[in-house]
């Protein structure tokens, strides 16, 4: 497992910050958010991505992501005894069976030069824009390079020339539950025996003046700017929208014969995988939690477990007033008369959301917490929301028994993912 | 589905960013002060890849697995090749598969003539500007298209009655790993991987093949490597199998592009026939291919369809005849 996210640049770092309950969350640095609705976020900080490297030549173009992607890969193949940057690996994985599935987000538009090409071409009054000044301007400013690096399948190109990767390479990108596809789609790439290891996971960054506009508009992200590291807070009364992160997120997936072979430290195991739609609106999940529960059958089906063997949740919860009762619906639905009794808790509440690579980083935390048998808190829940009567792990991490554990990720335009893991 | 980055429609937006100007720059203070709200609510909405397939979703209520691979010009091909696997597994009785892009946008334009993949000739002859693998060629044309088609497991097909276009026989997927990574690897090593997989997994040898569908785009260094990995992949067969590229008509259409090629091939597997090449006089020498110069009329038993793209992803597609 690697991860670069706002709480830490490794997963002993993140983890320990989780467990003593502290927030990633600050005012905004990476563009001058001074003046838009929301001022804050989960930023990653001080992140060099040439202590990964010994080629930072051939990614120093990348985008936030892709570097972050490259660090987090570089945490998980070192864990995983994966060799990198070596054109003769001798790590008893065959390039050509070595995979990759990332989702992934694109690229920010270069925002100088993408505001001012329009300011120079915008002809307020005819309304109507002059083609020739944007292009003389555009042509000038933009760079292949950067141009390039926008283009939401470049993590993945990162993540194959740092690894040398050769097997099946897929990146996704279902809004919010796309790295958790990621790692989904990849387990039954291995299970279907088209190769031997996959690189699953996510990187995303959505923290650019577009980005957070668009959010906004949306009025889906918190506006509390008083007090950022409390603002996310998941399943209670007075939540009001999601804290933007940002971060990549990796795991190494492997069949179990190729990881006994090569000797390597098993984490826990991919057991069931469940992937739906709502197909019902744009912006808002089923009320009826349809797509949701049928996601949750689906893996418990393909895990061939029951929801009685489910000892933990980690949930989607964004903090949003819809997604956190929806996903309470849909869990009450499915888990019935267990559904009090299962621990369900969101670490977006000190990591906040980081979009495309969400999913990655909580699984992370599923595997963590089947390794130290504690489960990981939901903060900042002080006035719980009536309505939401599920067990939480309310404010702080909770020894327990936890054999499986259960991710779920839930995308704008209604994709639903869900991943089963155990203790190997 | 196969989607990408969906390139921002300048006209809608820049009413509002160019009251974010003073003294002619740009200034996102005042912009978040004055004009962020006059942005229509939704706007982040259509720029999301994964709507294309959201609204298809909605529009037939599929509530079965979704997804959306970004993998550019790739994408096509290998949301189906997912497709395919989602069936064989069972996670799915049907489902559609394909992609979509418009590449028509002022800043897609400027990006890939930046990268050089765009030809900047040939403007006063825009039909014959797409030149795959010729001698000739400038470069690529951009364009706009989806393509989708549906996959259902063979007997529940037939056993519904419904006409089986072609069989997925076999899929590969690899990887082209190469510095300058907006284009391929000069030797196509990445291409012949994914045609060498497909070949396995359909488990035919490269004689029973009677068309490729390749990806050329009319990038030189591009054709020249796709055709470098075909022949490597199917040995001396890859030089006389007949070779039909769709994108001298079709224009590349990015994520699109793979579904218009599976579409096409399945159409010629149908009419027994393969169409001439258009664009393709003169075949590049290097290319060493089989380039259609005449339509053949003849019983297509197996095509196989190929695509990459910038950023190294390759894909293959083996379809078999279901007569």
């Amino acid at each position: 497992m690697g991860i670069v996210c706002p709480l830490g640049h490794d997963v002993a770092t993140m983890w320990d910050n989780i467990l003593n309950c502290r927030s990633g969350m600050n005012q905004t640095t990476i563009f001058d958010a001074s003046t838009y609705p929301t001022k804050f976020c989960s930023e990653v900080k001080n992140f060099d991505f040439t202590k990964y490297t010994k080629n930072p030549e051939l990614h120093k173009n990348g985008n936030r992501h892709s570097k972050f992607a490259i660090g987090a890969v570089a945490g998980a193949c070192r864990q995983a005894k994966i060799e990198v940057e070596n054109e003769n690996p001798n790590d008893g994985v065959s390039r050509r069976r070595m995979g990759i599935y990332l989702g992934a987000g694109e690229g920010p538009v270069d925002s100088d030069i993408f505001f001012n090409s329009i300011v120079q071409g915008w002809n307020d009054a005819a309304s109507a824009m002059d083609w020739e000044k944007w292009h003389a301007y555009s042509a000038g400013k933009m760079q292949a390079a950067f141009e390039l690096e926008q283009e939401p399948n470049m993590p993945a190109a990162h993540v194959a020339m740092f690894t040398g990767a050769r097997g099946p390479i897929r990146s996704c990108l279902t809004a919010c539950a796309a790295s958790t596809q990621a790692i989904g789609e990849a387990f039954k790439i291995l299970q279907s025996g088209q190769a031997d290891v996959m690189i699953a996971g996510g990187a995303h960054s959505m923290i650019h003046p577009l980005g957070i506009m668009g959010f906004n508009r949306l009025t889906a992200l918190s506006t509390r700017n008083d007090s950022p590291e409390t603002a996310s807070r998941p399943f209670t009364a007075s939540r009001d929208g999601f804290v933007i992160g940002e971060g990549a997120a990796m795991v190494v997936l492997e069949t179990l014969e190729s990881a006994q072979k090569r000797g390597v430290e098993i984490l826990a195991e991919v057991i069931g995988y469940g992937s739906s739609s709502d197909a019902f609106r744009v912006t808002d999940m089923h009320e009826e939690a349809r797509g949701a529960v049928t996601a949750i059958e689906a893996a418990l089906k393909d895990a061939n477990v029951s929801y009685k063997d489910i000892d933990y949740i980690s949930t989607h919860g964004t903090s949003t007033s819809e997604n956190d009762s929806i996903e309470t619906l849909a869990i009450k639905t499915v888990f019935k008369e267990e559904a009090k009794n299962t621990p369900v808790s969101s670490i977006k509440s000190m990591m906040g959301h980081l979009i495309g690579a969400a999913g990655a980083a909580e699984l992370i935390s599923c595997v963590l917490a089947i390794r130290d048998q504690v489960l990981p808190p939901t903060t900042n829940y002080n006035d719980p929301d009536p309505a939401l009567d599920l067990d939480y792990v309310p404010n702080k991490p909770r020894k327990a028994e936890v054999n499986i554990a259960m991710k779920e990720s839930f995308g704008f335009g209604g994709q639903n993912n869900v991943v089963i893991i155990k203790r190997y | 589905m196969g989607a990408n980055s969906i390139s921002c429609d300048l006209l809608e937006i820049s009413p509002s960013i160019a009251k974010g100007a003073v003294d002619g720059k740009f200034d996102i203070r005042k912009w978040g002060t004055d004009s962020i709200e006059t942005v229509t609510p939704l706007w982040l909405l259509k720029y999301l890849p994964n709507m294309l397939a959201c609204h298809i979703g909605i529009i037939h209520d599929l509530q079965g697995p979704s997804n959306t691979i970004t993998c550019a010009e790739a994408a096509g091909h290998l949301a189906i090749c997912e497709a395919a696997q989602i069936i064989a597994r069972g996670s799915a009785d049907v489902a559609l598969a394909g992609g979509g892009e418009s590449k028509v946008n002022p800043i897609v334009h400027m990006r890939q003539a930046l990268l050089k993949r765009g030809t900047t000739e040939y403007n006063d002859n825009p039909s014959g500007a797409c030149r795959p693998f010729d001698a000739d060629a400038k470069g690529g044309v951009f364009g706009e298209a989806a393509a989708c088609v549906v996959l259902e497991e063979l007997d529940r097909a037939k056993n519904r009655g419904a006409k089986v276009y072609a069989q997925v026989a076999g899929v590969g997927q690899s990887c082209s790993i190469n510095a300058k990574y907006e284009f391929l690897e000069p030797d196509g090593k990445g291409i012949r991987y994914a045609i060498e997989s497909a070949m396995e997994s359909a488990k035919i040898k490269p004689e029973q093949l009677d068309l490729i569908v390749p990806h050329g785009t009319g990038n030189l260094a591009d054709d020249i490597a796709e055709a470098a990995g075909i022949r490597g992949a199917l040995g001396a067969a890859g030089e006389k199998i007949p070779v039909f590229p769709t994108k001298s008509m079709v224009s590349n259409t990015g994520s699109a592009a793979g579904a218009v090629d599976v579409v096409a091939a399945c159409c010629a597997i149908n009419d027994g026939i393969i169409p001439a090449a258009k664009n393709c006089e003169n075949v590049n020498k290097e290319c060493k291919l089989n380039i259609v110069k005449e339509p053949i009329k003849k019983k297509i038993n197996y095509a196989l369809c190929i695509g990459y793209t910038y950023g190294g992803q390759t894909a293959a597609i083996i379809l078999k005849n279901e007569d």
